[in-house]
């Protein structure tokens, strides 16, 4: 079986030709891929996770508020003892990286990324079977 | 491990159920092993499948159900099938998106499904899939399933009620024709009523559906995100579901017949692998030293002797 990750857009901002973009890069390399749509709450975001059991999360947010949305999810989601590696995407200045890496994420795209460098990483980070 | 996880999926926990499907969707022995142990429990919950060409609104007209269904208290579990590249192997499951509002209602789980190109892979999932979620107490299960075909009429042997969801202006008649699974149909719904080209459908379908084992298909109209007009269609839902469903032993037996085919194919193909007289009987066909009904007898004669009295 494939291995599943869930593309996630939290937040109120409408961005969502990045998320799109990176789901169908990982459709393509042969992953499994949820998408949620726009407009998620965290508590969404990490149910959701947990339904459909994958093996790790794509945050989205353009919207400027990435680090008090994605520490919520990464609260929830110690609340609920659901371990999954998480990244995430977006408008998100340089000196933010290491607040958010310092939440537990494991790797951040920021404008510019290329596709390549996102499926590389996520190998990395779903590991193989 | 599993006897831990089947007891917490029983005791309502979603993440063990979670776990589960994922397990039984990797491992076929597993699979069949849950299957065995918790077969004897009762289907409690009322299973519909919902089919029809991609874009009709499928998802959107479940999410209204949803809303309806957990309005009345009910639990629900959904299982989305949606297309794998046959290419790649990657998939972009994305009927979720319609009812995400539903994700964090713990009345509400949700889970996603790719099938390959082959129908009998999915629907042996699905069923077992259906099968656990029913154990995990679902009042209600949904599956909703693209396109029409094979998978849809498998899956239906399955569900005590198929809808099939159609929309105006997809073609003429023998578009539908072509369906070929008007005839499994228990509800028929024409969504996007408000489109213009509604009457025609519903005028077609009139003529076409006659009534089966004494329940005459409904054909419901509605609109995707009008909740109203979607009450009618929980209503024959509840209606068709709770009647004494005077066609499931049909269902079954239709089940049976695909279950046993899809062994005996899997049988055969493991068989016709293996075996190096399959390829003297090609070279021989292909040279015309043999023709092929000999090459078949000869073939068969060697499978039953070589499989079939091995089998036990």
């Amino acid at each position: 079986m494939m291995k599943r990750i869930l593309i996630a857009k939290v937040g109120l901002d409408g961005h969502d030709r990045g998320a799109k973009v990176v789901a169908r890069a990982l459709k393509n390399a042969g992953y499994e891929v949820i998408y949620t749509g726009i407009r998620q709450s965290p508590e969404q975001v990490v149910m959701t996770a947990m339904q459909e059991d994958v093996s790790l999360i794509g945050l989205s947010c353009l919207s400027g508020a990435h680090i008090p949305l994605f520490r919520r999810v990464m609260e929830l989601m110690d609340k609920m003892n659901l371990k999954i590696p998480v990244f995430c995407g977006g408008t998100i200045p340089p000196e933010d990286v290491d607040i958010l890496k310092s939440m537990g994420i494991k790797e951040v795209f920021g404008p510019g990324s290329s596709l390549k460098d996102i499926v590389e990483k996520v190998r990395e980070m779903v590991g193989d079977d | 491990m599993i006897e831990e996880l089947m007891d917490n999926v029983k005791n309502g926990d979603t993440i063990a159920l979670s776990k589960l499907i994922s397990i039984m969707e990797k491992d076929e022995r597993t699979r069949k092993e849950v299957i065995k142990k918790i077969f004897s429990c009762p289907v409690r919950g009322k299973i519909i499948c919902f089919t029809g060409p991609p874009g009709v609104g499928k998802s959107t007209l479940i999410d209204q159900v949803l809303s309806i269904l957990t309005s009345e208290g009910k639990k629900v579990g959904v299982i989305l099938v949606d297309p794998r590249s046959p290419y790649t192997g990657g998939a972009l499951l994305g009927d979720r998106v319609r009812m995400q509002r539903h994700a964090t209602d713990p009345h509400v789980f949700i889970r996603s499904l790719s099938c390959a190109e082959n129908p009998e892979g999915i629907s042996r999932i699905v069923k077992d899939v259906i099968k656990l979620m029913s154990f995990a107490g679902m009042d209600y299960i949904i599956v909703e399933t693209v396109g029409t075909g094979q998978i849809a009429v498998e899956v239906s042997f399955i569900c005590h009620t198929s809808v099939l969801v159609l929309m105006p202006n997809m073609g003429d008649d023998i578009q539908m024709m072509k369906a070929g699974i008007l005839e499994v149909a228990d509800i028929y719904v024409i969504n996007k009523s408000d489109i213009e080209g509604a009457e025609l459908v519903e005028a077609y379908l009139k003529e076409n559906i006659g009534k089966r084992n004494g329940w005459e298909p409904p054909i419901v109209k509605t609109i995707g995100y009008n909740r109203s007009s979607v009450v009618p269609l929980v209503e024959k839902l509840e209606e068709h579901s709770s009647r004494k469903n005077c066609r499931y032993d049909e269902k079954i037996k239709g089940l049976l017949t695909t279950m046993f085919l899809d062994h005996v194919d899997e049988l055969a193909l493991k068989f016709l692998k293996k075996s190096e007289d399959f390829e003297e009987f090609v070279k021989d066909v292909a040279n015309c030293r043999m023709d092929y009904y000999t090459a078949i007898e000869n073939l068969y004669a060697k499978f039953k002797k070589e499989v079939l009295s091995n089998e036990g």
